[in-house]
């Protein structure tokens, strides 16, 4: 729940004509929003997102009604881009395979990033998140990528605070078992 | 409580939402059950490794999206110059047009002093009390054209039953302005990102 404290400021000084306050917005909820589309979409997709989020959001401020946190109402910004391109590669792996191309279409370039997210580790813990239930990964990644909490991602999904604990504790059992051996892996193996 | 009941009051702890009275019974149990001391460990140590293989926030990033965010600043910056702008001149436009059409209120000539050397003065500065008033038929050929014109651009029949012609003419500046800005707001929003 870090941050909230400065953010009304801060949503009043750039609404005055501060840009540097956006700076520091972002330094405050960038981070946690870019580790939820790493894991959501990739990289790549993640970089632009976080941007078309924060410039929606500079353009958008002033309709910011300050009643849930800012981190929240950036996510909504954040998941629905996310969803659209979600939507765009769907749309685009149909077509690939109608047309029996075979390569990959999301990845272009590998850019450092990339390179440092394709190590093993980071593959096995997105191969596990991705493959649990839509359900499930959207509110663990809410709850341990994006920061929120139980009664903000039961709002955001609209769903009881119950079914949020519920998927959330079905997801680390699930992660738990699929991640188990990470720990017992030998020593410089695993680079945790 | 229950083993399940107890593994999502811990969660609920974890993000700071449980109350201390909530947090009283999750110790109780958790002392008392050493199946959930063990599972709770376990979910403290994955989660913890989870967080600290997150993948970085580029550096570069953070420049390249304020740098967007403040083009889209000025651009919208520069659409409300431009509305305002257009508003000016449309006010203008139709304060003259309503001029036209009532026609200049007539003044009264300012009284000549007594002075002579102030009369002197005033018979520069003034208009000539015996001149003829300000005929605003010596506009008509300029009116006519500018009206015309604005025909020209918009060609929207008139209602039938108006009260003159210069009221049409203000009527489609204001529908032409309108529908203008309305164009410029929606350019804005798209083109933002």
């Amino acid at each position: 729940m870090e941050a909230t404290m400065d953010d009304a400021s801060l949503v009043h000084r750039f609404l005055n004509g501060d840009a540097e306050a956006l700076g520091a917005l972002y330094d405050n909820h960038a981070p946690a929003i870019f580790g939820y589309l790493c894991r959501r979409i990739g990289p790549q997709d993640a970089e632009d997102v976080i941007q078309e989020t924060f410039v929606q959001a500079a353009r958008s401020l002033r309709s910011y009604d300050h009643r849930g946190r800012l981190r929240q109402w950036l996510l909504t910004i954040a998941r629905s881009r996310a969803l659209d391109r979600i939507r765009k590669h769907s749309r685009q792996r149909e077509r690939a395979l109608l047309e029996g191309e075979e390569e990959e279409i999301s990845h272009g370039a590998r850019s450092p990033l990339e390179q440092q997210c394709d190590r093993e580790l980071g593959e096995r813990i997105d191969a596990a998140v991705q493959s649990l239930p839509e359900r499930q990964r959207e509110v663990f990644l809410l709850r341990q990528e994006a920061g929120l909490g139980f009664k903000e991602i039961a709002a955001m999904l609209d769903m009881p605070l119950n079914t949020a604990l519920s998927h959330m504790h079905r997801a680390v059992k699930a992660l738990r078992t699929a991640l188990a051996d990470l720990d017992a892996a030998p020593e410089g193996e695993i680079d945790l | 409580m229950n083993c399940e009941s107890c593994q999502k009051l811990a969660l609920l702890r974890d993000s700071g939402e449980l109350s201390q009275q909530q947090c009283g019974a999750l110790e109780d149990h958790v002392t008392a059950c050493p199946a959930c001391r063990e599972a709770l460990a376990q979910t403290a140590e994955l989660l913890a490794d989870l967080r600290a293989a997150r993948p970085p926030l580029p550096p570069a990033l953070r420049k390249r999206t304020l740098q967007a965010a403040d083009t889209g600043a000025g651009r919208r910056r520069i659409l409300r110059l431009a509305v305002a702008a257009l508003a000016t001149a449309a006010s203008i436009l139709i304060a003259f047009a309503l001029w036209r059409q009532q026609g200049p209120t007539p003044t009264t000539p300012a009284p000549r002093s007594a002075d002579p050397a102030l009369a002197a003065v005033q018979a520069e500065v003034l208009p000539d009390p015996a001149a003829p008033p300000f005929a605003t038929e010596d506009l008509n050929g300029e009116v006519r054209a500018v009206e015309e014109l604005l025909a020209q651009l918009t060609p929207t029949p008139r209602a039938p039953g108006s009260s003159g012609p210069l009221q049409n003419e203000t009527a489609v500046m204001l529908e032409a302005f309108e529908a203008f800005a309305a164009e410029l707001e929606q350019i804005g929003p798209t083109q933002g990102i």
